[in-house]
């Protein structure tokens, strides 16, 4: 009779211990889900300021044509990019196609002189530091995430209740991506 | 301190006991070393902070107190603050406060219970008082807290920030009445990043138009202050760029 009080007592931890960790789990990926939804506010936000950005350019480098539809373009892939592998893809594009936007104030001392440009570019600067934060904070609770399915006893519920890895992201642009070269 | 040595010397001697002759003096130069020691690191404490708050071009107070605005500033049974040091904290941009040592004292029976050290800086943002009605971040608390709790949970809510990183570091709560989209914006991602990484901990309160920002702890060194001090201008500089922000945002 002890003997299966005891059997039962274990299994009664056990499944309390399986409740516990089940609902760790969620709380880890909602978390995960979260910090995702605050990468795409903040990609959001430097996606509406995009057509402004052209417009002011456009006042004063008219027939610099080919840029700014570039950056048009990669506008509009980057909303319509849905999975995080694809976001990145088509943000690291929009971030190539705004550095050339940058590149072009440097040779139209009027543009970079214009108010409005000063005022857009500083607001870009803002949320691309926001972009950073929110991707950290992504990147932190995906690893967070990934480590507690993977590691043992968590695995044990992480396997059998479908908990899969979730993949990291990062705006890489081949130029950042690229080693410097140093000549002495 | 001689006159008292001497003096218990020949007590004990006319009592004939050779325990106060030799016990007597010795507590006597002991009692006066320690009260020198008290004197003198009391001394010493003093000149640090009103060179510390000269150099910051603030006004230096020994002893002061706050209206309790915030759940900390009305903390414990009795409160006060040591040090206080006021006056415009330079920087970007420039605001009015302080910095000092706030003393939290429970009181049962009349008597001391406990007595806590908290380290606070407060910043005068008048113009926050409308759309912040109560934004309190806590350093998350242990099994053995180093200080009381304060926050009432009958009269805030807690909230979630998306963090995991900064959920195990902190507890956030809000008033009530606070509208929780408008707390949530306060925490940007990079101040939550930037929370989360702090090497000080430091947890804020904001209500009142007045924003505390403390640390569980006291910090008596000029490094560790002025670091509190930049992450008050750094909270400070947060928070008045969301009231901005939200003056500049077409009403919905």
């Amino acid at each position: 009779m002890t003997a299966m009080y005891v059997v039962i007592g274990v299994l009664v931890l056990v499944a309390l211990w399986a409740v516990l960790a089940y609902n760790a789990l969620v709380s880890t990926r909602n978390k995960v889900d979260e910090a995702w939804s605050g990468v795409d506010v903040q990609l959001k936000r430097r996606h509406d300021l995009v057509p402004n950005l052209v417009e002011t350019v456009k006042g004063y480098a008219a027939h610099e044509r080919s840029t700014l539809e570039a950056v048009t373009e990669a506008r509009g892939a980057a909303e319509a990019a849905g999975e995080p592998h694809a976001v990145e893809r088509a943000e690291a594009r929009l971030t190539s196609a705004l550095g050339a936007v940058n590149a072009l104030a440097e040779a139209y001392p009027e543009l970079r002189a214009s108010e409005n440009f000063q005022r857009l570019q500083a607001e870009l600067a803002e949320i691309e530091d926001e972009i950073q934060a929110s991707r950290r904070i992504y990147n932190a609770n995906v690893q967070a995430y990934n480590t507690r399915i993977q590691v043992f006893p968590t695995l044990l519920i992480a396997g059998p209740m479908s908990f899969s890895p979730r993949e990291f992201f990062e705006i890489e642009v081949a130029a950042e991506r690229a080693v410097p070269q140093v000549a002495f | 301190m001689v006159l008292g040595a001497a003096g218990t010397f020949v007590y004990g001697a006319s009592q004939r006991s050779l325990a106060i002759m030799a016990g007597g003096p010795a507590v006597v130069v002991l009692a006066a070393v320690i009260a020198c020691w008290v004197l003198a690191d009391r001394g010493a404490a003093t000149r640090f902070y009103r060179h510390y708050a000269q150099s910051l071009g603030l006004v230096y107070w020994p002893r002061s107190s706050l209206p309790a605005l915030t759940p900390l500033l009305g903390a414990a049974d009795r409160r006060w603050i040591e040090h206080w040091m006021q006056g415009a904290l330079s920087g970007e941009p420039e605001i009015g406060g302080g910095i000092g040592q706030l003393v939290l004292e429970e009181r049962e029976d009349d008597k001391r219970k406990a007595r806590y050290r908290l380290t606070i800086c407060v910043a005068d943002l008048e113009a926050s008082i409308r759309r912040f009605h109560g934004v309190f971040l806590r350093p998350r608390r242990g099994l053995i807290a180093p200080v009381p709790n304060w926050i009432r949970r009958g009269t805030t809510r807690a909230i979630q920030v998306e963090s995991t990183a900064f959920s195990e570091r902190y507890e956030l709560f809000v008033a009530d009445d606070q509208d929780e989209v408008v707390a949530r914006q306060l925490l940007s991602p990079s101040l939550v990043v930037w929370l989360a990484e702090h090497p000080l901990v430091p947890g804020f309160e904001l209500r009142a138009g007045m924003l505390v920002v403390y640390v569980d702890r006291s910090l008596s060194d000029e490094g560790n202050l002025t670091y509190l001090l930049d992450a008050t201008r750094r909270i400070a500089a947060r928070v008045l760029g969301e009231v901005a922000d939200a003056a500049a945002r077409p009403a919905a």
